[in-house]
């Protein structure tokens, strides 16, 4: 049965939750500005994490039995190729999409 | 109850280290941060990171800007899905469009830095992160990259 102040108390405590996970390093910003190794961290972290995020949104337990998630890191090898030609955001994510179609498309 | 909140609190625990490139950039009133804050998801992240204010300047307005939008976007974009779910139809291909990003910004990265350690050391951390701890991988491989970042 649905309880509704089952639901309501859940959101709420989820809401302070993710709240308080984000607004984490702010509340120490001046512990960890002194700080010159978390400076590094957050200097060159990004870089590190966008990597993640493209194996993260592609699926990790796709790459992890055959084949790999072949199709997908082909179609970001295009997005890749693309963009370093011509450095142009939209175009390289519409060439991506559809080219991660027509290979999904070939590969049945 | 208690185990969605643990398995949320583990997802968004990465957000934490988010704010971490954040910290001299965004000086600005506590409204204007709270919401910064509070709207930093793995997208604005991205953008943010990827275009980084010009030396010495205050780009408060154009971090805002992106948050915001980027916010109502996905808001409205959920809402929608969810009510004409009915009327729409699944639309595979769309899925990539976000690794595809992504992967862009890893190029303007590497462009940048030049360093294939930060495109090998990732891929490694994730896959040692997934055999480890399958449920919490993500968060598992952000530690490891943190300490890749020292070798």
């Amino acid at each position: 049965m649905f309880d509704a102040s089952y639901f309501w108390l859940t959101i709420g405590l989820l809401f302070l939750m993710i709240a308080f996970t984000r607004a984490l390093p702010f509340i120490f910003t001046k512990t960890l500005k002194s700080n010159v190794t978390l400076q590094m961290i957050g200097r060159h972290l990004p870089a590190y994490i966008m990597m993640l995020l493209v194996i993260y949104e592609v699926g990790i337990k796709s790459f992890m039995s055959p084949p790999f998630a072949l199709l997908a890191v082909i179609a970001l090898l295009v997005v890749v190729v693309i963009q370093l030609w011509k450095r142009q955001l939209l175009l390289s994510l519409l060439v991506g999409v559809i080219a991660y179609v027509l290979i999904n498309h070939i590969a049945g | 109850m208690f185990a969605v909140i643990i398995a949320t609190v583990f997802i968004a625990f990465r957000n934490a280290f988010y704010g971490l490139s954040f910290l001299d950039r965004y000086k600005t009133g506590w409204l204007a941060k709270s919401v910064l804050v509070f709207t930093l998801v793995d997208a604005t992240y991205a953008i943010l990171t990827a275009n980084p204010p010009k030396q010495g300047l205050n780009d408060i307005k154009f971090c805002l800007s992106v948050s915001l939008l980027n916010f109502v976007y996905w808001v409205a974009g959920t809402f929608l899905g969810a009510v004409m779910s009915c009327w729409i139809p699944e639309f595979d291909a769309l899925k990539f469009v976000l690794p595809a990003f992504f992967m862009t910004v890893v190029v303007g990265f590497f462009l940048k830095s030049r360093q294939w350690h930060a495109i090998v050391a990732p891929i490694l951390c994730m896959v040692i992160a997934y055999f480890i701890w399958p449920a919490q991988y993500f968060l598992l491989a952000i530690l490891f990259s943190i300490i890749t970042i020292f070798f």
